[in-house]
């Protein structure tokens, strides 16, 4: 890699339309997968691939071939690219980057001509932006690392796992999941880093899903996230929650739907960590402030307070763990080459950041680690580790009473309690309404005298800024969401940490629901051969 | 007597229960109690019962490497078992069925019409599970189809009235052979040391080795009666390379080689020999000097005629069922991916001297091997050899139990989604010799007062792009192109003397021209491809589309017109840098 680079940079360093920085990252993948189905054996695979990205840019910091080109929808190409590198061979592996790599520069070139054009033929609307930002030269080389998914053994406990659904009624599927990946990356750039990450990542996940009678399916979802196999929670933990999947889709069957709401909720420390994510995460990636397609909720709110003076919002990808719980979004280094940090975004509710990759915003001309990426595609700011930090947390019950003074105040009959959330999506755009939606699975209406009573059939809704004006305080127990995130730069694996939220308002709306109606026929009982008494004309 | 009838009574219970009993799988005895429960017992309320149901289950395990220049670029493995459900509500004349209506993607347990995943292990309780959901799933799709059909059928009067399902005899028939392990380190071994070849050759600049192998059982059960199970197993090595010239054009071929099984895929050297020649015909190609334009009469010999045969002439000889679009927006289109050779049974596509003859059941071609060939289609149709151009005329098409107008019934050509052809033979009524066929370019090319004649010894298909750039845009679907690439042409003169041209594309290349076959040889040649079933048709979303494997036998073609030109387009400019192991 190194050679080849060499080789490029000074040779297309001295070409009429100079290349001024050039990287290479080529990301190993072994990945190994199964799953079960009702205790029953589903699916296996298991693959390697490694895929190059070449970062390659013409022109100078200030202005290079990757500036968006204005005024036109998308503004700037998406640059997905999948190529596949051979990395055991040297002789291999630099064909392939020669070939590559002449190929981006041609393409870069090209680009660089338009973005010339395009700055000259447009409204700029601020002070000239850089492209690209000046970092330092990082060196690392991490050991490589492996490690034993023995998915004979996993496979026997996938069936176990997904076996206890099949005692349960009206549970039409039920998967137990294993994947594990080794994702090895090696990254050169033409600054003088030379860095090498290895990184075993094995996930667990179980999905059961029931449909009430009138047709609306209720999914549960449960998934553990660990660096290493052994760091899995055992059988017994798995299958406890197995039981409570099993006893909440029955509840959920029978809880009544639940109507159109607005008043105060409790979201849970996993629902307030989604919601942050959605809500906030999004909102503070620093190239969201600079692209003129994008609404730029908080560009100009830094220095002013966004949340109660209580909270603190960071993201810090240099914490791998949470007690027991390893946190899928950390990372010693982003998809640039530079190593990730702790950002405090919100500090004592007041806005102070945002998260950044090498490419600049306005008052942050450096990158904070944050340019990340799926491999093929091309690298923005994106979010690490979330934590909600809260100066004055109060305990659950606490919190309840606090919930149940606002039902007085507000006049209402009940409150909502969301204790989990499958996930969420938003829109940060300037031509969709800005908004964000989460998807709760378990909640529970909270009435004056502190009944809970679960319902079912509910999304979260809302503008951002509304809701964050109605966060109030915070309490209970610390949750964990660890997730995949899918943006622009593809999908990159990140976690929310927060304890549980009291917010004085939310917004909710029926769920979209299926109209297809309970199977006819019962389940089939499983026994034995029957005659073959029906078919006509069948001969043996 | 008694004693006698005592030792034969056995024996002849033995006769009768023993091939039910090691043929009946477990997955066989959950398909058969789930449909026979079906049949009887389900209806939604007072509307109708399914008239016809069936399940098939596609299980497969297959493993896949790819190396460039001697070093692994990936490789996976995998199983899986899929079980496709079919349902119809209504009669065979009018049903559910051949309707185009947008699919519904939304809910996660109602996709009726995609396979549904079903467990690898045999888990009769599950798997009766699976089927069962499937099949609910199914009917709702289908009474919801079919109330839409009337719907869209209220306000017209159909003026073809074709039925939507032909009758079939039930037929039984089951390979009870296990599905064969497949090496991922052997496919790896072998990738490796065929992209190995490549080493050395700077002017190569892209190149890469595919191998690919799956093992395959169908496993299928009808409301008729009819059931089967069918072992297909599959196997191939692609090689591919590519260079560019020195104004910039860039060069890429591949050369793919199938085979049964992976044990039998040929051997190293064989495979490394195709690799060589492969460099080699594209640095030939790369040094021939530039042919702009040439119009006239031009000869495909070997592959190249049987390749022209597979992208231009098969996709028009399959029975394609335009469905009926529910919305005004998709009825266009679905006239557009009709085939207009329905409309031409009867009629002369091909010059009096040619036939075209399908045939499932043939082995082999002389001494090379078929590979299209099988026992009973998807539908547990037997196969069975059909007639479809004979001296000339359109006689039939490849068909399913999903008729057309002039195709009434099935000729057992289901597979992959759709009709599709097995072994094909383009066969020659009279022949000539190689000779004879020159003698007969030239004569046409004296006649046209032309310098020169055309020969054309390969052409390329969409299987030849170097896979390691998936962009977008990169996917090509045969039989829409106008314009045919790689193709090796060689001028051939008067004097008999030939020369190779440089990168040319077949233009405006179409099934008319056929007609305008002047002449063929006798001798055939055996080239063996991948056919995308339903291809250049409007079926798709909802049936299992893989490609299949088939074996076309052609003679070498003398058409009498035909444009090879350049390609058009601009030419990238050629590499900065060297090749990084060419010295420099």
């Amino acid at each position: 890699m190194q050679q080849e680079l060499d080789r490029s940079v000074e040779t297309l360093s001295g070409q009429p339309a100079p290349l001024y920085f050039l990287s290479y990252e080529i990301t190993e993948e072994r990945t190994s997968y199964a799953r079960a189905s009702f205790g029953a054996l589903a699916g296996r695979s298991e693959s390697e691939r490694r895929l190059l990205d070449i970062d390659l840019r013409v022109g100078s910091h200030d202005l290079d071939n990757t500036r968006p080109i204005r005024g036109r929808g998308g503004g700037g190409r998406l640059r997905l690219s999948r190529v596949e590198a051979p990395v055991a061979d040297i002789d291999a592996l630099r064909s392939t980057l020669w070939f590559q790599t002449d190929r981006k520069y041609k393409e870069a070139t090209e680009q660089l001509t338009k973005v010339k054009t395009n700055v000259q033929v447009t409204v700029q609307d601020e002070e000239l932006l850089a492209d690209f930002s000046l970092e330092d030269e990082q060196q690392s080389i991490e050991d490589l690392r492996s490690f034993d998914l023995d998915l004979a053994v996993w496979e026997d406990r996938l069936k176990r796992y997904s076996a206890p659904f099949t005692q349960a009624a009206h549970v039409y599927s039920a998967d137990a999941v294993i994947s594990g990946s080794v994702v090895t990356r090696w990254y050169v750039n033409s600054e003088g880093s030379k860095i090498r990450t290895s990184e075993p990542r094995v996930r667990l996940a179980i999905s059961a899903l029931t449909k009430a009678d009138d047709g609306m399916e209720l999914p549960r979802y449960e998934s553990f996230f660990a660096f290493d196999p052994s760091g899995l929670p055992d059988d017994a933990t798995v299958l406890d929650a197995v039981e409570k999947m099993i006893r909440d889709l029955a509840g959920l069957r029978a809880a009544p739907l639940a109507e159109p709401y607005t008043g105060p909720a409790i979201l849970s420390g996993r629902a307030s960590g989604v919601f942050f994510h959605e809500i906030l995460g999004h909102r503070v990636e620093g190239h969201r402030q600079k692209r003129d397609q994008d609404a730029q909720t908080f560009g100009r709110m830094l220095g002013e307070a966004v949340l109660p003076e209580a909270f603190s919002v960071i993201f810090d990808p240099t914490v791998t763990s949470l007690g027991p719980t390893d946190l899928a979004g950390s990372y010693r280094y982003d998809n640039q080459g530079v190593r990730g940090q702790r950002v405090p975004v919100i500090q004592s509710g007041v806005l102070e950041r945002f998260l950044m990759s090498r490419t600049p915003i306005k008052g942050f001309d450096r990158s904070n680690g944050h340019g990340r990426k799926q491999a093929g595609f091309a690298p923005v700011s994106r979010q690490s580790n979330l934590f909600v930090e809260v100066s004055q947390l109060r305990s659950e019950e606490e919190l309840k009473q606090e919930l149940i003074a606002l039902l007085e105040e507000q006049g209402k009959e009940y409150g909502l309690y969301f204790e989990d959330v499958q996930g969420g999506f938003t829109f940060t755009g300037r031509t969709v309404p800005n908004a964000f939606n989460v998807t709760p699975v378990v909640v529970y209406r909270i009435y004056a005298d502190g009944r809970q009573e679960l319902v079912r059939g509910v999304d979260l809704i809302g503008t951002p800024l509304t809701t964050f004006s109605k966060v109030i305080s915070a309490g209970g127990d610390i949750g964990v969401f660890n997730g995949t995130c899918g943006a622009e730069s593809g999908g990159v694996p990140v976690s929310a940490v927060s304890p549980a939220i009291l917010v004085s308002q939310v917004e909710v709306q029926k769920k979209a629901k299926s109209q297809v109606p309970l199977p006819l026929l019962p389940p089939p009982d499983g026994s034995g051969p029957v005659p073959q008494s029906f078919e006509r004309g069948g001969v043996r | 007597m008694r004693p006698l009838a005592r030792v034969i009574l056995p024996q002849l219970a033995l006769l009768v229960t023993a091939p039910a009993l090691a043929q009946e799988s477990v997955l066989m005895r959950a398909m058969r109690d789930e449909l026979q429960r079906t049949m009887v017992e389900l209806q939604l309320r007072d509307m109708s019962k399914p008239y016809f149901v069936s399940y098939r289950v596609h299980e497969t395990t297959s493993a896949q490497a790819t190396a460039s220049l001697g070093a692994l670029v990936g490789r996976s493995e995998g199983a899986s078992r899929l079980l496709a459900v079919e349902v119809r509500v209504g009669d065979s004349s009018f049903d559910n069925t051949n309707l185009f209506t947008r699919p519904e993607f939304g809910s996660a347990l109602s996709r009726a019409g995609f396979p549904t995943t079903l467990p690898l292990e045999d888990d009769y309780g599950e798997l009766r599970r699976k089927i069962w959901l499937a099949t609910d799933n199914a009917y709702k799709q289908a009474l919801d189809h079919l109330s839409k059909k009337r719907a869209v059928l209220q306000n017209s009067t159909q003026v073809e009235q074709v039925p939507d399902f032909s009758a079939q005899e039930p037929h039984r028939q089951h390979d009870a052979r296990p599905l064969a392990e497949i090496s991922v380190s052997a496919l790896e071994a072998l990738a490796l040391e065929v992209s190995a070849a490549f080493r050395g050759l700077a002017l190569i600049s892209v190149s890469e080795v595919e191998v690919e192998a799956a093992s395959r059982r169908v496993s299928y059960v009808n409301s008729e009666g009819t059931s089967f199970t069918r072992i297909d197993p599959t196997a191939s090595v692609r090689v591919l390379a590519g260079t560019q010239g020195d104004d910039g054009t860039t060069f890429e071929d591949s050369a793919t080689v199938h085979a049964r099984v992976w044990e039998r895929l040929p051997d190293r050297s064989e495979l490394l020999a195709l690799a060589a020649d492969l460099a080699e015909r594209l640095q030939q190609l790369r040094d021939a000097p530039v042919l702009d334009r040439y119009t006239g009469p031009v000869l495909f010999e070997g592959q190249a005629a049987a390749e022209v045969v597979r992208q231009l002439l098969v996709p028009r000889l399959i029975a394609v069922r335009v469905p009926i679009a529910d919305d005004s927006r998709f009825a266009r289109a679905m006239e557009r991916a009709g085939n207009p050779f329905v409309d031409k049974l009867g009629s002369r596509v091909l010059p009096r001297f040619l036939d075209v003859v399908d045939d499932p059941t043939r082995q082999d071609h002389e001494q090379a091997a078929l590979l299209g060939g099988y026992a009973i289609d998807d539908e547990g149709v037997a196969a069975q050899q059909t007639a479809l151009i004979q001296r000339g005329i359109l006689k039939t098409l490849l068909s399913t139990r999903n008729p057309v107008q002039g195709v009434p019934a099935s000729n057992g050509h289901r597979r992959g989604g759709g009709p599709a052809p097995s072994n094909l033979f383009v066969v020659p009524q009279r022949g000539l010799a190689p000779d004879e066929l020159r003698s007969e370019l030239l004569s046409l090319v004296e006649e046209r007062e032309l310098e020169f004649g055309i020969v054309v010894r390969r052409v390329g298909s969409a299987a030849g792009r170097i896979s390691r750039e998936r962009g977008p845009g990169s996917a090509t679907r045969s039989g829409e192109r106008s314009e045919i690439a790689g193709a090796v042409a060689y001028k051939l003169f008067a004097d008999g003397r030939e020369e190779l041209v440089g990168k040319v594309v077949l233009a405006g290349m179409q099934e008319s021209d056929f007609r305008d076959i002047v002449a063929a040889s006798e001798a055939s040649a055996v080239h063996t491809a991948r056919f995308l079933a339903g291809s250049g048709s409007a079926l798709g979303f909802a049936a299992v589309r893989r490609p299949v494997v088939v074996s076309l036998v052609v003679p070498s073609l003398l058409f009498e017109d035909v444009t090879i030109r350049r390609p058009s387009g601009n030419i990238p400019r050629p590499p900065l840098l060297p090749h990084p192991l060419s010295g420099g």
